[in-house]
Order: structure tokens, then sequence, then C-alpha cells
């Protein structure tokens, strides 16, 4: 296991995907907050590092890092038995997490490069801190869910049409309008459905909560975030290693 | 003697199809094993389910190994799997990293046992198609696996890259002792190169041959392999 991750990491690093990916992320963050933006250096990052976009750029990595292992046959040389199999889907996630924080460090660098020379505050980092450790672990669990898609599909066309859909959270806007219409047509389930809404625990939904200034249910997006991560990867590894390799 | 690798009534069904029928393949430790039949016979999921890409519908595998768990069983199916934007050696030091076998120096000498220490700073994907099957080759050499399997290493390959592939085969041999199970169209190249034969018509294994008898069969003749194929398969001769 411990091989595979290590194998992964050096992988990661000779990834044009992770140059091309963070390159944008940093310039379109840095333009933003060059032309405007109001508020200390903190509060400006978290708005962007939680509008969606890393979601977006982490689904959109997972799909391309799983692709291009398969495409160029390289998955070839990782080994075939059953328990290697479930190594070799389990050992992208440490990648996945990795990948999430080179995100938040850039665009938190590009925000602060951007605001330079305005005389803007620092803001919190404490609050800043824990942002971002909600941000990592949310946003690796999302990752793990492409990776899991990725060997449902294997093809890369639907994991990242599913990765826009869901990273501006559709699904969740569905799936609210759907209980809010079941809890209209039958009104003794409401009180139920408002205690245990599934719409608000998805993990885009979660995400969207997790604010730097606006305090936020940490307990209730951690386990979002573990079971998630957990969920998909058993779903990814049972898929991976019950389908013929090629 | 035991068999090094065997398989005892090997099935694969895709749905209806089935592609690999009631197999039984002896292969012995030492043995270059060259695997002999049409387009799709069975060849490959014959060998992809020896190495564990595919499950087999029923029947066994039986590998007589000194080692055990991943690495015994080095591959090369259908094209080799490289990363086209790294350097040879990056690939290998990706996969040697995976097995936990990563070691420079040899890694750098299976590059030059294969011919490609010349190019370190070539881009996989610039290579020559007769360059990627060596990679291909030096990639399944890492971790000193006892046994290869080579699904067609010759294909798309020009004269020259074909005698090197030959070449590269006969110095595994020869340094290395090494078990290698091999397909090719190329009959003639298979014959120098392996020492028994089984052909396999539409999923099944028609026969095993060793060289001594086909030699014997059709007194020494250069094209006995072809000859034989043509008897076996096309004739439904059985001639052994």
């Amino acid at each position: 296991m411990l091989n595979l991750i290590k194998m992964n990491i050096s992988r990661l690093f000779r990834t044009k995907a992770l140059y091309t990916t963070t390159i944008i992320e940093f310039i379109l963050f840095f333009l933003i907050t060059m032309v405007g933006g109001e508020g200390s250096v903190v509060e400006m990052a978290g708005e962007f590092l939680g509008s969606g976009l890393v979601l977006m750029l982490v689904g959109i990595f997972a799909t391309v890092y799983s692709d291009e292992e398969r495409k160029s046959g390289f998955l070839k040389n990782l080994g075939s038995s059953k328990g290697r199999k479930r190594l070799i889907f389990v050992s992208k996630i440490p990648v996945i997490f990795l990948y999430n924080v080179i995100l938040l460090i850039a665009g938190t660098a590009a925000t602060y490069i951007g605001m330079m020379g305005r005389g803007a505050a620092i803001g919190n980092l404490a609050s800043f801190a824990g942002f971002l450790l909600f941000e990592t672990l949310i946003g690796t669990a999302f990752g793990t869910a492409f990776l899991a898609i990725y060997e449902v599909a294997r093809g890369n066309v639907m994991p990242i049409i599913l990765t826009i859909i869901a990273a501006g959270n559709l699904h969740g806007t569905l799936l609210s309008l759907a209980e809010v219409k079941i809890a209209q047509m039958i009104p003794a389930l409401a009180p139920a459905m408002e205690a245990q809404i599934l719409s608000g625990n998805l993990i885009v939904s979660r995400a969207q909560e997790i604010s730097v200034t606006i305090p936020f249910d940490h307990f209730a997006v951690l386990v979002v975030a573990i079971v998630g991560t957990v969920v998909y990867a058993v779903l990814g590894m049972t898929v991976f290693e019950k389908r013929d390799t090629f | 003697m035991n068999c090094y690798l065997e398989t005892k009534n090997l099935n694969k069904r895709y749905g209806s199809f089935e592609a690999v029928k009631n197999m039984n393949v002896h292969i012995y430790k030492g043995d270059i094993y060259g695997l002999i039949g049409p387009n799709g016979a069975g060849k490959t999921t014959l060998m992809k389910m020896i190495i564990g890409f595919a499950g087999p519908t029923s029947g066994e595998i039986v590998l007589n190994s000194e080692k055990k768990g991943e690495g015994v069983i080095g591959n090369l199916i259908e094209s080799p799997g490289i990363y086209g934007h790294l350097t040879a050696f990056e690939n290998m030091m990706l996969k040697a990293k995976a097995q936990g076998v990563y070691n420079k120096d040899e890694l750098l000498d299976i590059l030059e046992f294969v011919g490609l220490s010349n190019v370190p700073k070539k881009k996989a994907g610039k290579f020559s198609l007769g360059m990627k099957q060596r990679l291909g080759i030096a990639l399944a050499l890492i971790g000193d696996p006892e046994i290869l399997i080579l699904d067609e290493p010759t294909n798309g390959l020009d004269p020259q890259g074909i005698i090197e592939v030959r070449e590269l085969i006969h110095k595994l041999r020869a340094e290395r002792n090494m078990t290698i199970m091999i397909s090719s169209h190329i009959l003639s190249e298979l014959q120098k190169v392996a020492n028994v034969f089984g052909i396999i018509s539409n999923g099944e294994l028609v026969m095993e041959v060793t060289s001594d008898e086909l030699m014997e069969k059709y007194n020494g003749d250069s094209g006995a392999l072809e000859e034989f194929y043509l008897d076996v398969v096309r004739g439904g001769k059985k001639v052994c």
C-alpha cells in the first residue's frame, strides 16, 4: 500500500494536469482579486475557495488522473491480484488529498498576491486554518467520489459532465425540490424529512456551508466528509476489483 | 516433472460468447512457449487470465512459483503500458516504486540489457515502435519475475525491430533462464525462439507440441511450424 502511495505521489508531480489546473486557478483568483474585492485576505480567499471551482477541478483531476493510468496502459504494470486491485484504487485517495492541499495553497497565495498593495488586512488566520482543513476533507471525499465514478464509467466524458453538475450542486437542488414536493404530498413525513434532510447532507451541500466568516456545523461536515470518503472508496474498490482490469 | 504453469479446464465467457473453452496448457520451467492461433482465437484472453487481468468463468490456473505475491509474472500484453510524457527511466521508476523494489542501478542495468540506456532524456512517446516494445519488456523485467507473458511483442515492428526482440528473448533465456509465454502471428519468427508450441483455435487448445517433435516430423524444415499450423488448424489434422 505504502509503495503504491509513494508511486502515486511521484506520479502526481509528473502529471501535467496538476500544473495546468493549478496555474488556471492561480491566474483566475489573482485576476479577480486584482480587479476588485473587499474584506480581508482570508475572507476573500475563503469566498473563492468555497465557490465550487476547487471542487470542480478536484473532480476533473480525479477523472483525468485515473483515465491517464488506464488509457496509457500503465495500469498493466501495477499488479492484478484481487487484494492488489483494491490497493491500487485506495492508493489514489492520498493523491486527491494532496491535490486539494495544493489547490487551496495556490488559491490562497493568488488571493494574497492579488490584494497586495491595497492595504487589506490578513484577517482571522485561526478561522482560516479551520476552513482550509474542512475544505480539504470535503474535497477529498468529492474527489474519491469521482475516482469511483470513473471506475464505473471507465471513460472520462460522463464523469467530467457529472463533476460540473455536482460542483454546482445541481443534484442537491433537484433533490431538495423533490423533498419539498414529497413533504407537500405527504404532510406526515414533513417533520421527519426536515430533521434528516438528505439534500443538506450531500458532500457538496456541506461544502457550501464551510465558511471563514459564518459559523458552520463542524461535526456535520466532518461526518459527511468521512462517510463520503469511505462509501465511495468501498464502491470504487468493489467495482475495480470485480471487473476485469482490461 | 511438475508443470511450472498449468491451466485446468479454463473457461472464459463474455455473455454468450465462449472466448476460452476448457483449456489445459502446460508450461515447464525454462520453456519458451509459443502460442499460435488466428485473430480472436483466445490467445490474449488466455494470457490476460494467467496474469490476472481477467477472471476465468471457471477452471483453475496453477503457478508453481518459488516467489510469492506480485511480481512473479512480468507482462507485455497488447501494447506496452507507458506514460508517453515520461522518459524510459521515469516509467521504470514508477513501476519499481509501486512494487517496492526501487533501485536506480538495477533499473539502469535493465535499460542497458534491453538497449535503451542511450536515450536518457527522450520521452517514451517519441520512441520508435521497437523501442517502445523494448521498454515494455524492460518494465516487465522489474522485480525479477520468474515468467514473462508476451502478447505479440513483434506486432508492428520493422525487420530490425523483430530481430531486436528475438535477440532479447534469447538473451533472457540464456542469461536469466526465464520461462516465457509468447504469442505471435509470425510463425517463422516464433519457430526461432520457442521450444514448445500451443495451437489455439476457436477458444480451444488444439495441440501442444515441442520443437523437437516438429523437427522430427518435418525433417528439420525451417518452415515446419507453418506447415504444422496449416495442417492442424486448416486441415483439422492431428499430426502429433
